[in-house]
């Protein structure tokens, strides 16, 4: 199995800099063997508001491991609009705002929850996991 | 403005029957803008640790909370049982294998800075001194003017603040172990003229809710690049 993570970031104003590209492919923990679980990429739509969406229940996964979630703000809505993401008991990670994306180790410890800020909001996500 | 656009390619050929192809990018923007990119940069850096301790990476309390800010993290090791353990203060997010790279929207919460009131007391002469953070003040004659001595002097972890005979000290990061008393404060009353203090906190630090912290797994050379896209 081999699943490459590309991250290009492009700043051709910004301090005179140029682009930045980083590529991986998705391991599983400390071995060379490809990730090859996947939950597929999902979307979710909320006609409210919405607190504590769960993406990644801990106990559904193992802990210690090397998954990788992938969540987008695929929403059309106002720009001040935004997915707060958590971990764990509520620990805010950071706000999505409308277009923005976010790729994140996740160890199978602790929950990650998405709240939706207000009506008529959507995301994608997928989970990259070792099971 | 600068215009700083992200962008994320997953890529598969057999992790599903058909291969998968997913790539997302946009523009980085500020906070409840459509148009207002954001604008600062730390700038990719690097850091490396000969240590198993975890330390902070990026203090909440030296950006503004609840913007639109993004991390970068990556693993440089090319050891792949080499991780960087990733915290929102003590939540743990995840493991950054060796090659690994994050890239996530910050909240950046704010804690609670740590705020006590020293209070001159007793008989102080300009040939007594206190040591507090590091720092010797020498006194001033009477407990007012010991007190303006040592609200005037700069301290490393602390600003300080008050009137006559107090100095309120608050911490410059929000932090949980910076409990601060009377034991902390060295006296040196050369006069022998019964120099004395007092030490009350008024309020209890706590750890940002936010702080990045990073834990590095092996106590070999383990480096990690990292930037902040953040906004005032």
């Amino acid at each position: 199995m081999a699943t490459t993570a590309t991250f290009t970031l492009s700043t051709p104003d910004f301090t005179g800099g140029g682009s930045f590209s980083v590529t991986t492919t998705l391991l599983k923990a400390g071995t060379s063997t490809g990730i090859d679980q996947f939950t597929g990429i999902a979307r979710v739509y909320k006609d409210a508001a919405t607190a504590d969406i769960s993406l990644v229940a801990a106990s559904d996964y193992a802990d210690g491991k090397s998954h990788r979630l992938y969540v987008k703000n695929t929403s059309t809505t106002a720009a001040d609009t935004f997915v707060l993401m958590e971990v764990g008991s509520n620990h805010p990670i950071g706000r999505l705002f409308p277009g923005d994306w976010m790729y994140i180790p996740v160890d199978g410890t602790e929950d990650i929850k998405a709240t939706t800020s207000a009506v008529g909001m959507s995301f994608e996500w997928g989970l990259f996991h070792e099971g | 403005m600068a215009t700083v656009t992200a962008g994320l390619t997953l890529s598969s050929e057999d992790l599903t029957s058909n291969g998968l192809v997913l790539s997302t990018s946009g523009n980085l923007k500020k906070a409840g803008q459509k148009r207002t990119n954001l604008d600062n940069t730390t700038g990719i850096a690097r850091k490396s640790t000969t240590s198993t301790d975890q330390y902070t990476l990026f203090y909440a309390d030296e950006f503004t909370a609840d913007k639109a800010h993004k991390v970068y993290l990556k693993n440089t090791s090319r050891v792949a049982s080499e991780f960087f353990t990733v915290s929102l203060d003590d939540e743990v997010m995840g493991r950054l294998y060796a090659g690994d790279f994050a890239f996530f929207p910050w909240s950046a919460t704010d804690g609670t800075k740590e705020v006590a009131t020293l209070t001159f007391t007793g008989t102080w002469t300009t040939s007594d001194s206190l040591t507090f953070d590091g720092v010797t003040v020498t006194a001033g004659s009477g407990v007012n003017a010991s007190g303006a001595a040592m609200r005037a002097a700069v301290y490393p972890n602390w600003t300080t603040s008050g009137a006559d005979a107090d100095c309120i000290f608050t911490a410059k990061k929000s932090r949980a172990d910076q409990e601060i008393d009377a034991s902390e404060m060295t006296i040196s009353d050369a006069s022998g003229s019964d120099a004395t203090i007092s030490v009350a906190t008024t309020t209890n630090g706590l750890d940002d809710a936010s702080n990045i912290k990073i834990t590095p797994s092996v106590a070999t050379t383990m480096t990690l690049e990292h930037a902040v896209l953040y906004e005032l």
